[in-house]
Order: C-alpha cells, then sequence, then structure tokens
C-alpha cells in the first residue's frame, strides 16, 4: 500500500496562513513554478484568480500523478473555494475551464463529475441536468472500466470512494426525484414521457452493470480468496490501487443500491467479499466504513436479527466516537454525523424490541438522546408505534422503485414502513409481559390474565408468540447471512394446561474485570503515597543534614 | 436441498438479471415440492425490476409458500419486493386484491391468532389450489405450541389445528396423547425445557500478571 495515504500531506501546513486561515494565494505560488501556456489562459476571463490558479495547479497534479498535492487539491482546496466562490452557485462548466487544461478530455470528465456533485449537494437540479450528469458519468465509467485509461493513477482513496457514492446517491436522488414528480399535476408531457421510460437515463440495471462490472474488474474475489488459502496473490500487485479501490467501494454501493430496494439478504449476501473486520481499504475512509456498518445493521434490523443489527450499530458508534473526524467543513463528515444520528434512532428500535447490555458510554448517549422515548416505546400502546414509526421514518435509507410508480398510490417508504410496523405491533406486548413473569416461578394464568387485563384465551397465545419472537438468528462465524439460533429473552417458561412455570435467568454479575480494575488502582494509589513519603523522608533526611551543629549542640 | 444446477447458475452469476431466465426460474418455484427462498427472492426481485412481466398467480404461489414457514422472516421478506401500493386500502386491483387477504393471513399467524387465521382461510379460494399447504402449516403451528405448552386442553388445539379428532393429531405428532379425556398432553422434546442461560466468566491469565508482579515486589 502506498504510504503516501498514511501521512498528511506536507503542503497542508503552507495552506494556511498566520491566522490559521485558508490562504488562497497558496496556489499562486504553486502557479508561478508551473510551466503554464498564457495565451490560453487569458482566453478564460470572468473567473476568479485563486480559481484559474486552482484549476492549472489541479490538472497539472493529475498529469503529473502528484498523489500528495492532488490530495490537498481534492480534499482541502476544493471544498475551501467553494465555499467561498461558490457557495449558491454552480462551479465553471467543463468547457469554460477547457483552455486552462489544454482541453485534456479525461481531466474534464473527472472535473465535470466534481461539478454535478457539487450541483446535487448546493442546488436543486433540473431534469436535464440529472441526465447530463448521468451521460458523464457513462464516460467515466467507460474511461476507467472498458478502456483502461489509468491504469497507474493514484487517486486520493476519499475520490474513488466519493464517485461510488455519489453514483449512487444521484440515482437514489433521481428516483425520487421521478416519485415526486409523475404525481405532481402540473407537470409537462414531455418531462412526463421521459420519466416514464425506463430504459432512458437512470434506470437500475445501469447502475448494477456498473457496480458489478467494477467488481469485476478489480479481481477483489481472486485477491481475497487466495489469501484465504495463504498464497501470495500476484493480482495484488498486478490490480492497480484505483481499481482495487473502487472494487471495494462498488460492494458498498452493491449493498447500499440492494438495501434502498428492499431487498435485505441479497444487500447481505453482496457482503460476502469484504470483512468489516479487516484492515481493508474501506477503514482508510471514515464515510465508508461507517455505511457499511449502518447498511448492514439496517439490514440485520429489517431480517429480525436485532442481536447483530445492535452489534452492528454499537461498532459503527464506537468507531465514531473513537476516530479522528475528517475535516468539518467536508462532504464527508456531514455523511458520517448524519449516519451516526441514524444509527442511534435505530439502536433505540432494537434495543426496544430486544433488550440487550450495551456498552456503558453507548448506552449514556443512548438515553441522553432518547431517554423518554425509550419507556414509552416499552408499552403497548399508539404513542409508542408512533415512536416507531417515527424513528424508522427518519433513520430508514431513501427507499426507491426501481421503475417509474404503476400506480398514483405508489410510495415506497410507506410501504416498507407499513410491513415494520405490523412487525413492531405483534411485539409491543413482550416488555409487560415480561416483568410480570419475572415477579414469580409459577401461576395461574388467570392470575397472569388479571395483572395484565387481557382476557385468558388471548394471554394464551400471547404467551406462545412470546416464544417464538424471542428465538432469532445470530451470527457466529462466517458469511453475514449464517448464523445459528438463540434466544433473547432473559425469562423462560412453559404452560402446563394452566398454569405458567417460569425461569428467569439471571445475568451473572461480571466481578473479576471490576476486580482487577480497582486492585489496580489500589496499587498505583499505594505506590504514589509511597513514593511521595519516600521523598518526603529523604527531604527531612537532607534538611537534618543542612544543619548539623543544632543537633550536635542538642545532643550535647 | 437439491437445487439443480442451472438454477445455481442464475442465482450465483449476474444472469440473476437476465430477463430470459426467467422461464426457468418461474417453472423451478411453482414445482410444489421446491421451497428454495434464495430462488423466490431472486424471481421476487426480476417482477420487481420488471413489473411487465410480473406474474400474479406464480407472485401468489410464492407467498403462501413462504405463508407456511411464518416463523421465520420469510413472508415479510418477499413482502418488502412486491410493488409498493398493492398493501394499501384504496388499491383494488387483482394482485392488490390476492396480495392483501394472504398479507391479513400472515397477519393472524404472526399474532397467534391461530384461530382467526383458519377463519381467514376457508375464506380465500387460491389457497385451496395448494395440496400441502394445509398439512404443512398444521405442522408448523404445531411446532410454535409446543414451543411453549406441555399440555393443552383438547378443544382448544383442535381449534387451533382445525381439526377434528386425535387420528389427525397424531398424524403429525405421533408422540400426543389424549390424558384425563380432556387434556393432549405433549411428551418433553428437547425444544420444551426451560433453557437455563449460564454465565461463565473467563479471566485471561495476562491479566492477572500486573497483580502477581506487584505482589513480587513488594513482597521481596
Amino acid at each position: 500500500m502506498s504510504t503516501v495515504y498514511k501521512e498528511e500531506p506536507e503542503e497542508l501546513d503552507d495552506y494556511l496562513s498566520a491566522d490559521g486561515d485558508y490562504d488562497l494565494d497558496h496556489e499562486a505560488l504553486v502557479y508561478e513554478e508551473l510551466d503554464v501556456d498564457e495565451p490560453a489562459i487569458q482566453e478564460v476571463k470572468d473567473l476568479p484568480t485563486p480559481i484559474r490558479n486552482f484549476i492549472v495547479v489541479f490538472y497539472q497534479s493529475f498529469v503529473d500523478n502528484n498523489a500528495a498535492r492532488l490530495k490537498t487539491c481534492y480534499e482541502v482546496s476544493f471544498n475551501k473555494l467553494s465555499e467561498k466562490f461558490y457557495k449558491n452557485s454552480t462551479w465553471p462548466t467543463a468547457s469554460d475551464i477547457a483552455p486552462l487544461v489544454s482541453n485534456d478530455a479525461s481531466f474534464l470528465t473527472f472535473y465535470t463529475e466534481m461539478y454535478y456533485r457539487h450541483l446535487h449537494a448546493r442546488l436543486q437540479p433540473t431534469l436535464e441536468q440529472r441526465s447530463a450528469a448521468l451521460n458523464n458519468y457513462v464516460e467515466l465509467f467507460n474511461m476507467l472500466l472498458v478502456q483502461d485509461v489509468f491504469p497507474q493513477l493514484d487517486l486520493p482513496i476519499s475520490w474513488c470512494w466519493d464517485i461510488i457514492d455519489e453514483f449512487i446517491y444521484q440515482y437514489n436522488s433521481f428516483a425520487l426525484y421521478r416519485e415526486r414528480a409523475l404525481k405532481d399535476e402540473s407537470l409537462s408531457e414531455e418531462e412526463r414521457n421521459i420519466l416514464s421510460q425506463p430504459s432512458q437515463g437512470w434506470n437500475c440495471y445501469g447502475v448494477f452493470n456498473v457496480l458489478y462490472s467494477m467488481l469485476a474488474k478489480s479481481n477483489i474475489a481472486e485477491s481475497s480468496r487466495s489469501k484465504d488459502e495463504g498464497e501470495a496473490s500476484a493480482s495484488e500487485y498486478d490490480t492497480p490501487h484505483l481499481l482495487k479501490y473502487l472494487g471495494h467501494f462498488s460492494i458498498v454501493g452493491l449493498l447500499r443500491v440492494h438495501s434502498i430496494l428492499g431487498d435485505f439478504t441479497l444487500a447481505l449476501d453482496s457482503m460476502r467479499e469484504l470483512d468489516l473486520s479487516k484492515k481493508a481499504p474501506l477503514t482508510m475512509v471514515p464515510a465508508a466504513h461507517i455505511s457499511a456498518y449502518y447498511y448492514v445493521g439496517f439490514a440485520y434490523m429489517m431480517l429480525r436479527r436485532y442481536v447483530d443489527a445492535i452489534k452492528m450499530f454499537s461498532h459503527g458508534l464506537m468507531y465514531v466516537s473513537r476516530t479522528k473526524q475528517p475535516h468539518s467543513k467536508s462532504v464527508q463528515y456531514q455523511t458520517v454525523a448524519r449516519k451516526s444520528d441514524q444509527m442511534y434512532a435505530l439502536l433505540a428500535i432494537c434495543v426496544s424490541l430486544c433488550p440487550v447490555r450495551l456498552d456503558e458510554s453507548l448506552h449514556l448517549s443512548l438515553r441522553d438522546r432518547y431517554g423518554e422515548r425509550l419507556t414509552t416505546m416499552q408499552q403497548p400502546t399508539k404513542s409508542a408505534l408512533a415512536i416507531f414509526s417515527d424513528l424508522f421514518v427518519f433513520a430508514a435509507p431513501k427507499f426507491i422503485n426501481p421503475n417509474a410508480p404503476e400506480s398514483p398510490l405508489s410510495d415506497s417508504l410507506a410501504h416498507h414502513l407499513m410491513l415494520f410496523l405490523d412487525d413492531v405491533e405483534s411485539v409491543l406486548f413482550m416488555p409487560t409481559v415480561r416483568s410480570y413473569l419475572k415477579l414469580y416461578t409459577s401461576m395461574h394464568l388467570s392470575k397472569l390474565a388479571s395483572f395484565t387485563e387481557i382476557e385468558e384465551s388471548r394471554l394464551r397465545e400471547m404467551l406462545m408468540l412470546y416464544n417464538l419472537k424471542s428465538r432469532q438468528k445470530k451470527w457466529v462465524s462466517g458469511e453475514l447471512l449464517s448464523g445459528e439460533e438463540v434466544t433473547s429473552s432473559d425469562v423462560d417458561f412453559y404452560l402446563d394446561g394452566d398454569v405458567l412455570h417460569i425461569n428467569e435467568t439471571k445475568a451473572g454479575r461480571r466481578f473479576s474485570d471490576w476486580f482487577l480494575r480497582n486492585i489496580s488502582r489500589l496499587y498505583n494509589v499505594q505506590d504514589t503515597i509511597n513514593s511521595s513519603s519516600k521523598a518526603g523522608q529523604e527531604r527531612r533526611s537532607n534538611r537534618k543534614q543542612y544543619k548539623p551543629q543544632r543537633t550536635e549542640k542538642q545532643a550535647a | 436441498m437439491n437445487r439443480p444446477e442451472s438454477i445455481q447458475n442464475i442465482l450465483k452469476t449476474l444472469d440473476l438479471y437476465n430477463k430470459e431466465k426467467i422461464p426457468e426460474l418461474e417453472r423451478y418455484c411453482s414445482n410444489t415440492d421446491t421451497y428454495d427462498f434464495t430462488a423466490f427472492t431472486a424471481l421476487m426481485k426480476i417482477y420487481q425490476i420488471n413489473p411487465e412481466l410480473l406474474n400474479i398467480d406464480i407472485v401468489s404461489l410464492l407467498l403462501i409458500k413462504a405463508l407456511v414457514f411464518f416463523k421465520e422472516s420469510d413472508f415479510i421478506l418477499l413482502a418488502h419486493l412486491l410493488p409498493p401500493y398493492v398493501l394499501f386500502e384504496e388499491s383494488n386491483d387483482k394482485l392488490s386484491v390476492s396480495t392483501k387477504s394472504l398479507y391479513s393471513s400472515y397477519k393472524a399467524l404472526n399474532n397467534a391468532e391461530f384461530t382467526n387465521f383458519w377463519t381467514i382461510i376457508k375464506a380465500n379460494d387460491s389457497i385451496k389450489t395448494l395440496d400441502s399447504f394445509e398439512s404443512n402449516v398444521r405442522v408448523e403451528i404445531l411446532k410454535v405450541i409446543q414451543g411453549t405448552c406441555h399440555s393443552l386442553s383438547k378443544d382448544l388445539l383442535f381449534e387451533y389445528l382445525n381439526i377434528s379428532s386425535m387420528d389427525e393429531l397424531n398424524a403429525i405428532d405421533p408422540n400426543a396423547e389424549l390424558v384425563e379425556g380432556d387434556i393432549v398432553k405433549f411428551h418433553n422434546t428437547v425444544e420444551q425445557e426451560p433453557k437455563l442461560a449460564s454465565q461463565t466468566e473467563s479471566v485471561k491469565f495476562e491479566d492477572f500478571s500486573k497483580l502477581f508482579a506487584h505482589a513480587a515486589a513488594t513482597n521481596s
């Protein structure tokens, strides 16, 4: 792995002027050093100087394959300049800046991708702009996959992730736009025709095509399989970094697309090639890592594997709290922040449906955010259901319909939400029943019926349901979809005729850890006291040495 | 699971998205004895992406098959792949009507409302096309009952299973026996024992090393 990505580019400090502000003139210095085509530059008017400098420097680093400078330009300068000059407007188009970059088509394709990304983030793209963005992607992927134009280009890894991430985001955004637009009666006939045709423009076959091709091309499957067999994988050295990263990120891309289409089993299945725990390229881009945890956790939740979902969300959230975050103005930081908010919401849902012990810090932050709501969610009331609904709508991915909707009633989110809520409704009674069951070792059904105010016959059915719902699949090892059945309830019971026999498993308190920690602490305190008292003794004995006469006199 | 190789190829490669493979997949899934959840989701996915090819009878068949395994999340996962308008109250076309009635039978099972379930089923004609459906569902319902009950009143049990004699019961579960004229007793299977989850703690030796070192240092 190239070591460039592990270090901060040395020039970063130069970018900040004395008061820590971004120094727009830095690029000017680099610009002076370059050999530029002055007459061509003069053709481009109306461009602020820092922008012009930036583009030239950017292009030059691209051509020279100067990884460090490319990374700084992409990650720092582009965002800062966007903030300053193009907060609510678009960057100059490719044709505007073409003379600056000697009309280099490949660079312009990359640049146009960033142009549209900025547009989608800050403004509302029109149908034409969306289609134009798609055409640009087609060209870009053509270059990368078919023509093999950049065998050795060292794009910064975050850029690789952003390309895939943005590609899927724009597809998602287009599908949602289409669903809304077709319901809008004021839409023009022409636009309606364009949107209703599945083969034109953004469609899921195209998206799948890109993602699967990228995967195949990067030979990921081969290299990871041969790693498992212990051989040195030749393909790892042959595959250029660019394609390898794109391949890795396209796996997360597939996970995402399958999730927004509602196919959760296939989503988890596509993660076969990727291991979340290993030190994959995935871990080098926080946004990618978090997205993976989020989507995997969500898929588990929809598969009713709450224990696994909670584990995923916990890992994701602990990772966020422990690692240094990317620069706060960047789009990636926003992704990380939003996904972590959503994961908290999903964690609240899962913990209510399947109470499990959480890590202390996580438990505290969860209680901070959702304290009251968590208590309400444990009761079988309408307001509890409303909270589940709100949290789901906030935290779920933006579900789409892969085609133009067949009926004006179509609403993907509402469809998935309804299926989810019906499931939740069937288990809302469990916490209350559990609390009563814990109080007895055996009781008559009628007694429980009087406590819970539920009719006996229905209560019997609910008890059967309780045991049914407490069983879920839990991942042990290997593929994400595999697992063995465990019970998630700490109360076990059976019905003999009309009498309930109950057995509660008390979670044993873990003493060893607590004792070890406190013993070490005690030792530390003892050592401190001893060393300070030793020091005190030494000081006292030193002082005695300085006044020998007095003691002698005293002795005398 | 005896999945033919051709189907395996479809499911594991990009042929999954190949429209020409649909008839083959449809034939495989419609086979009465086949229950291959991966194949079912694959077929539903293709229908989702190509709604003009959606075959209402096959979709209903898949959902009915998944209904039997209501204990798992199979039915719900297939339902997520349905067109997003069919389950709403207002939609009235053939697909919606058929899926809505299947969905309400699923909800009855999912809520352990077994008597209710049989009532809904009786009113639904399309389900009668699948022969083994009723007997398969009975087996699964009995499993749920036995997961909690060691014994149950005969009348209630017959109601839950929609049967009327001990012979029918013994056809499903040979070990069930009638005691005291009125109660059916199930013999304990492993599933019925209340499970005691014991928590043992394991501490690695290395964790003690600091303690021992300190103790050794202070004592010497």
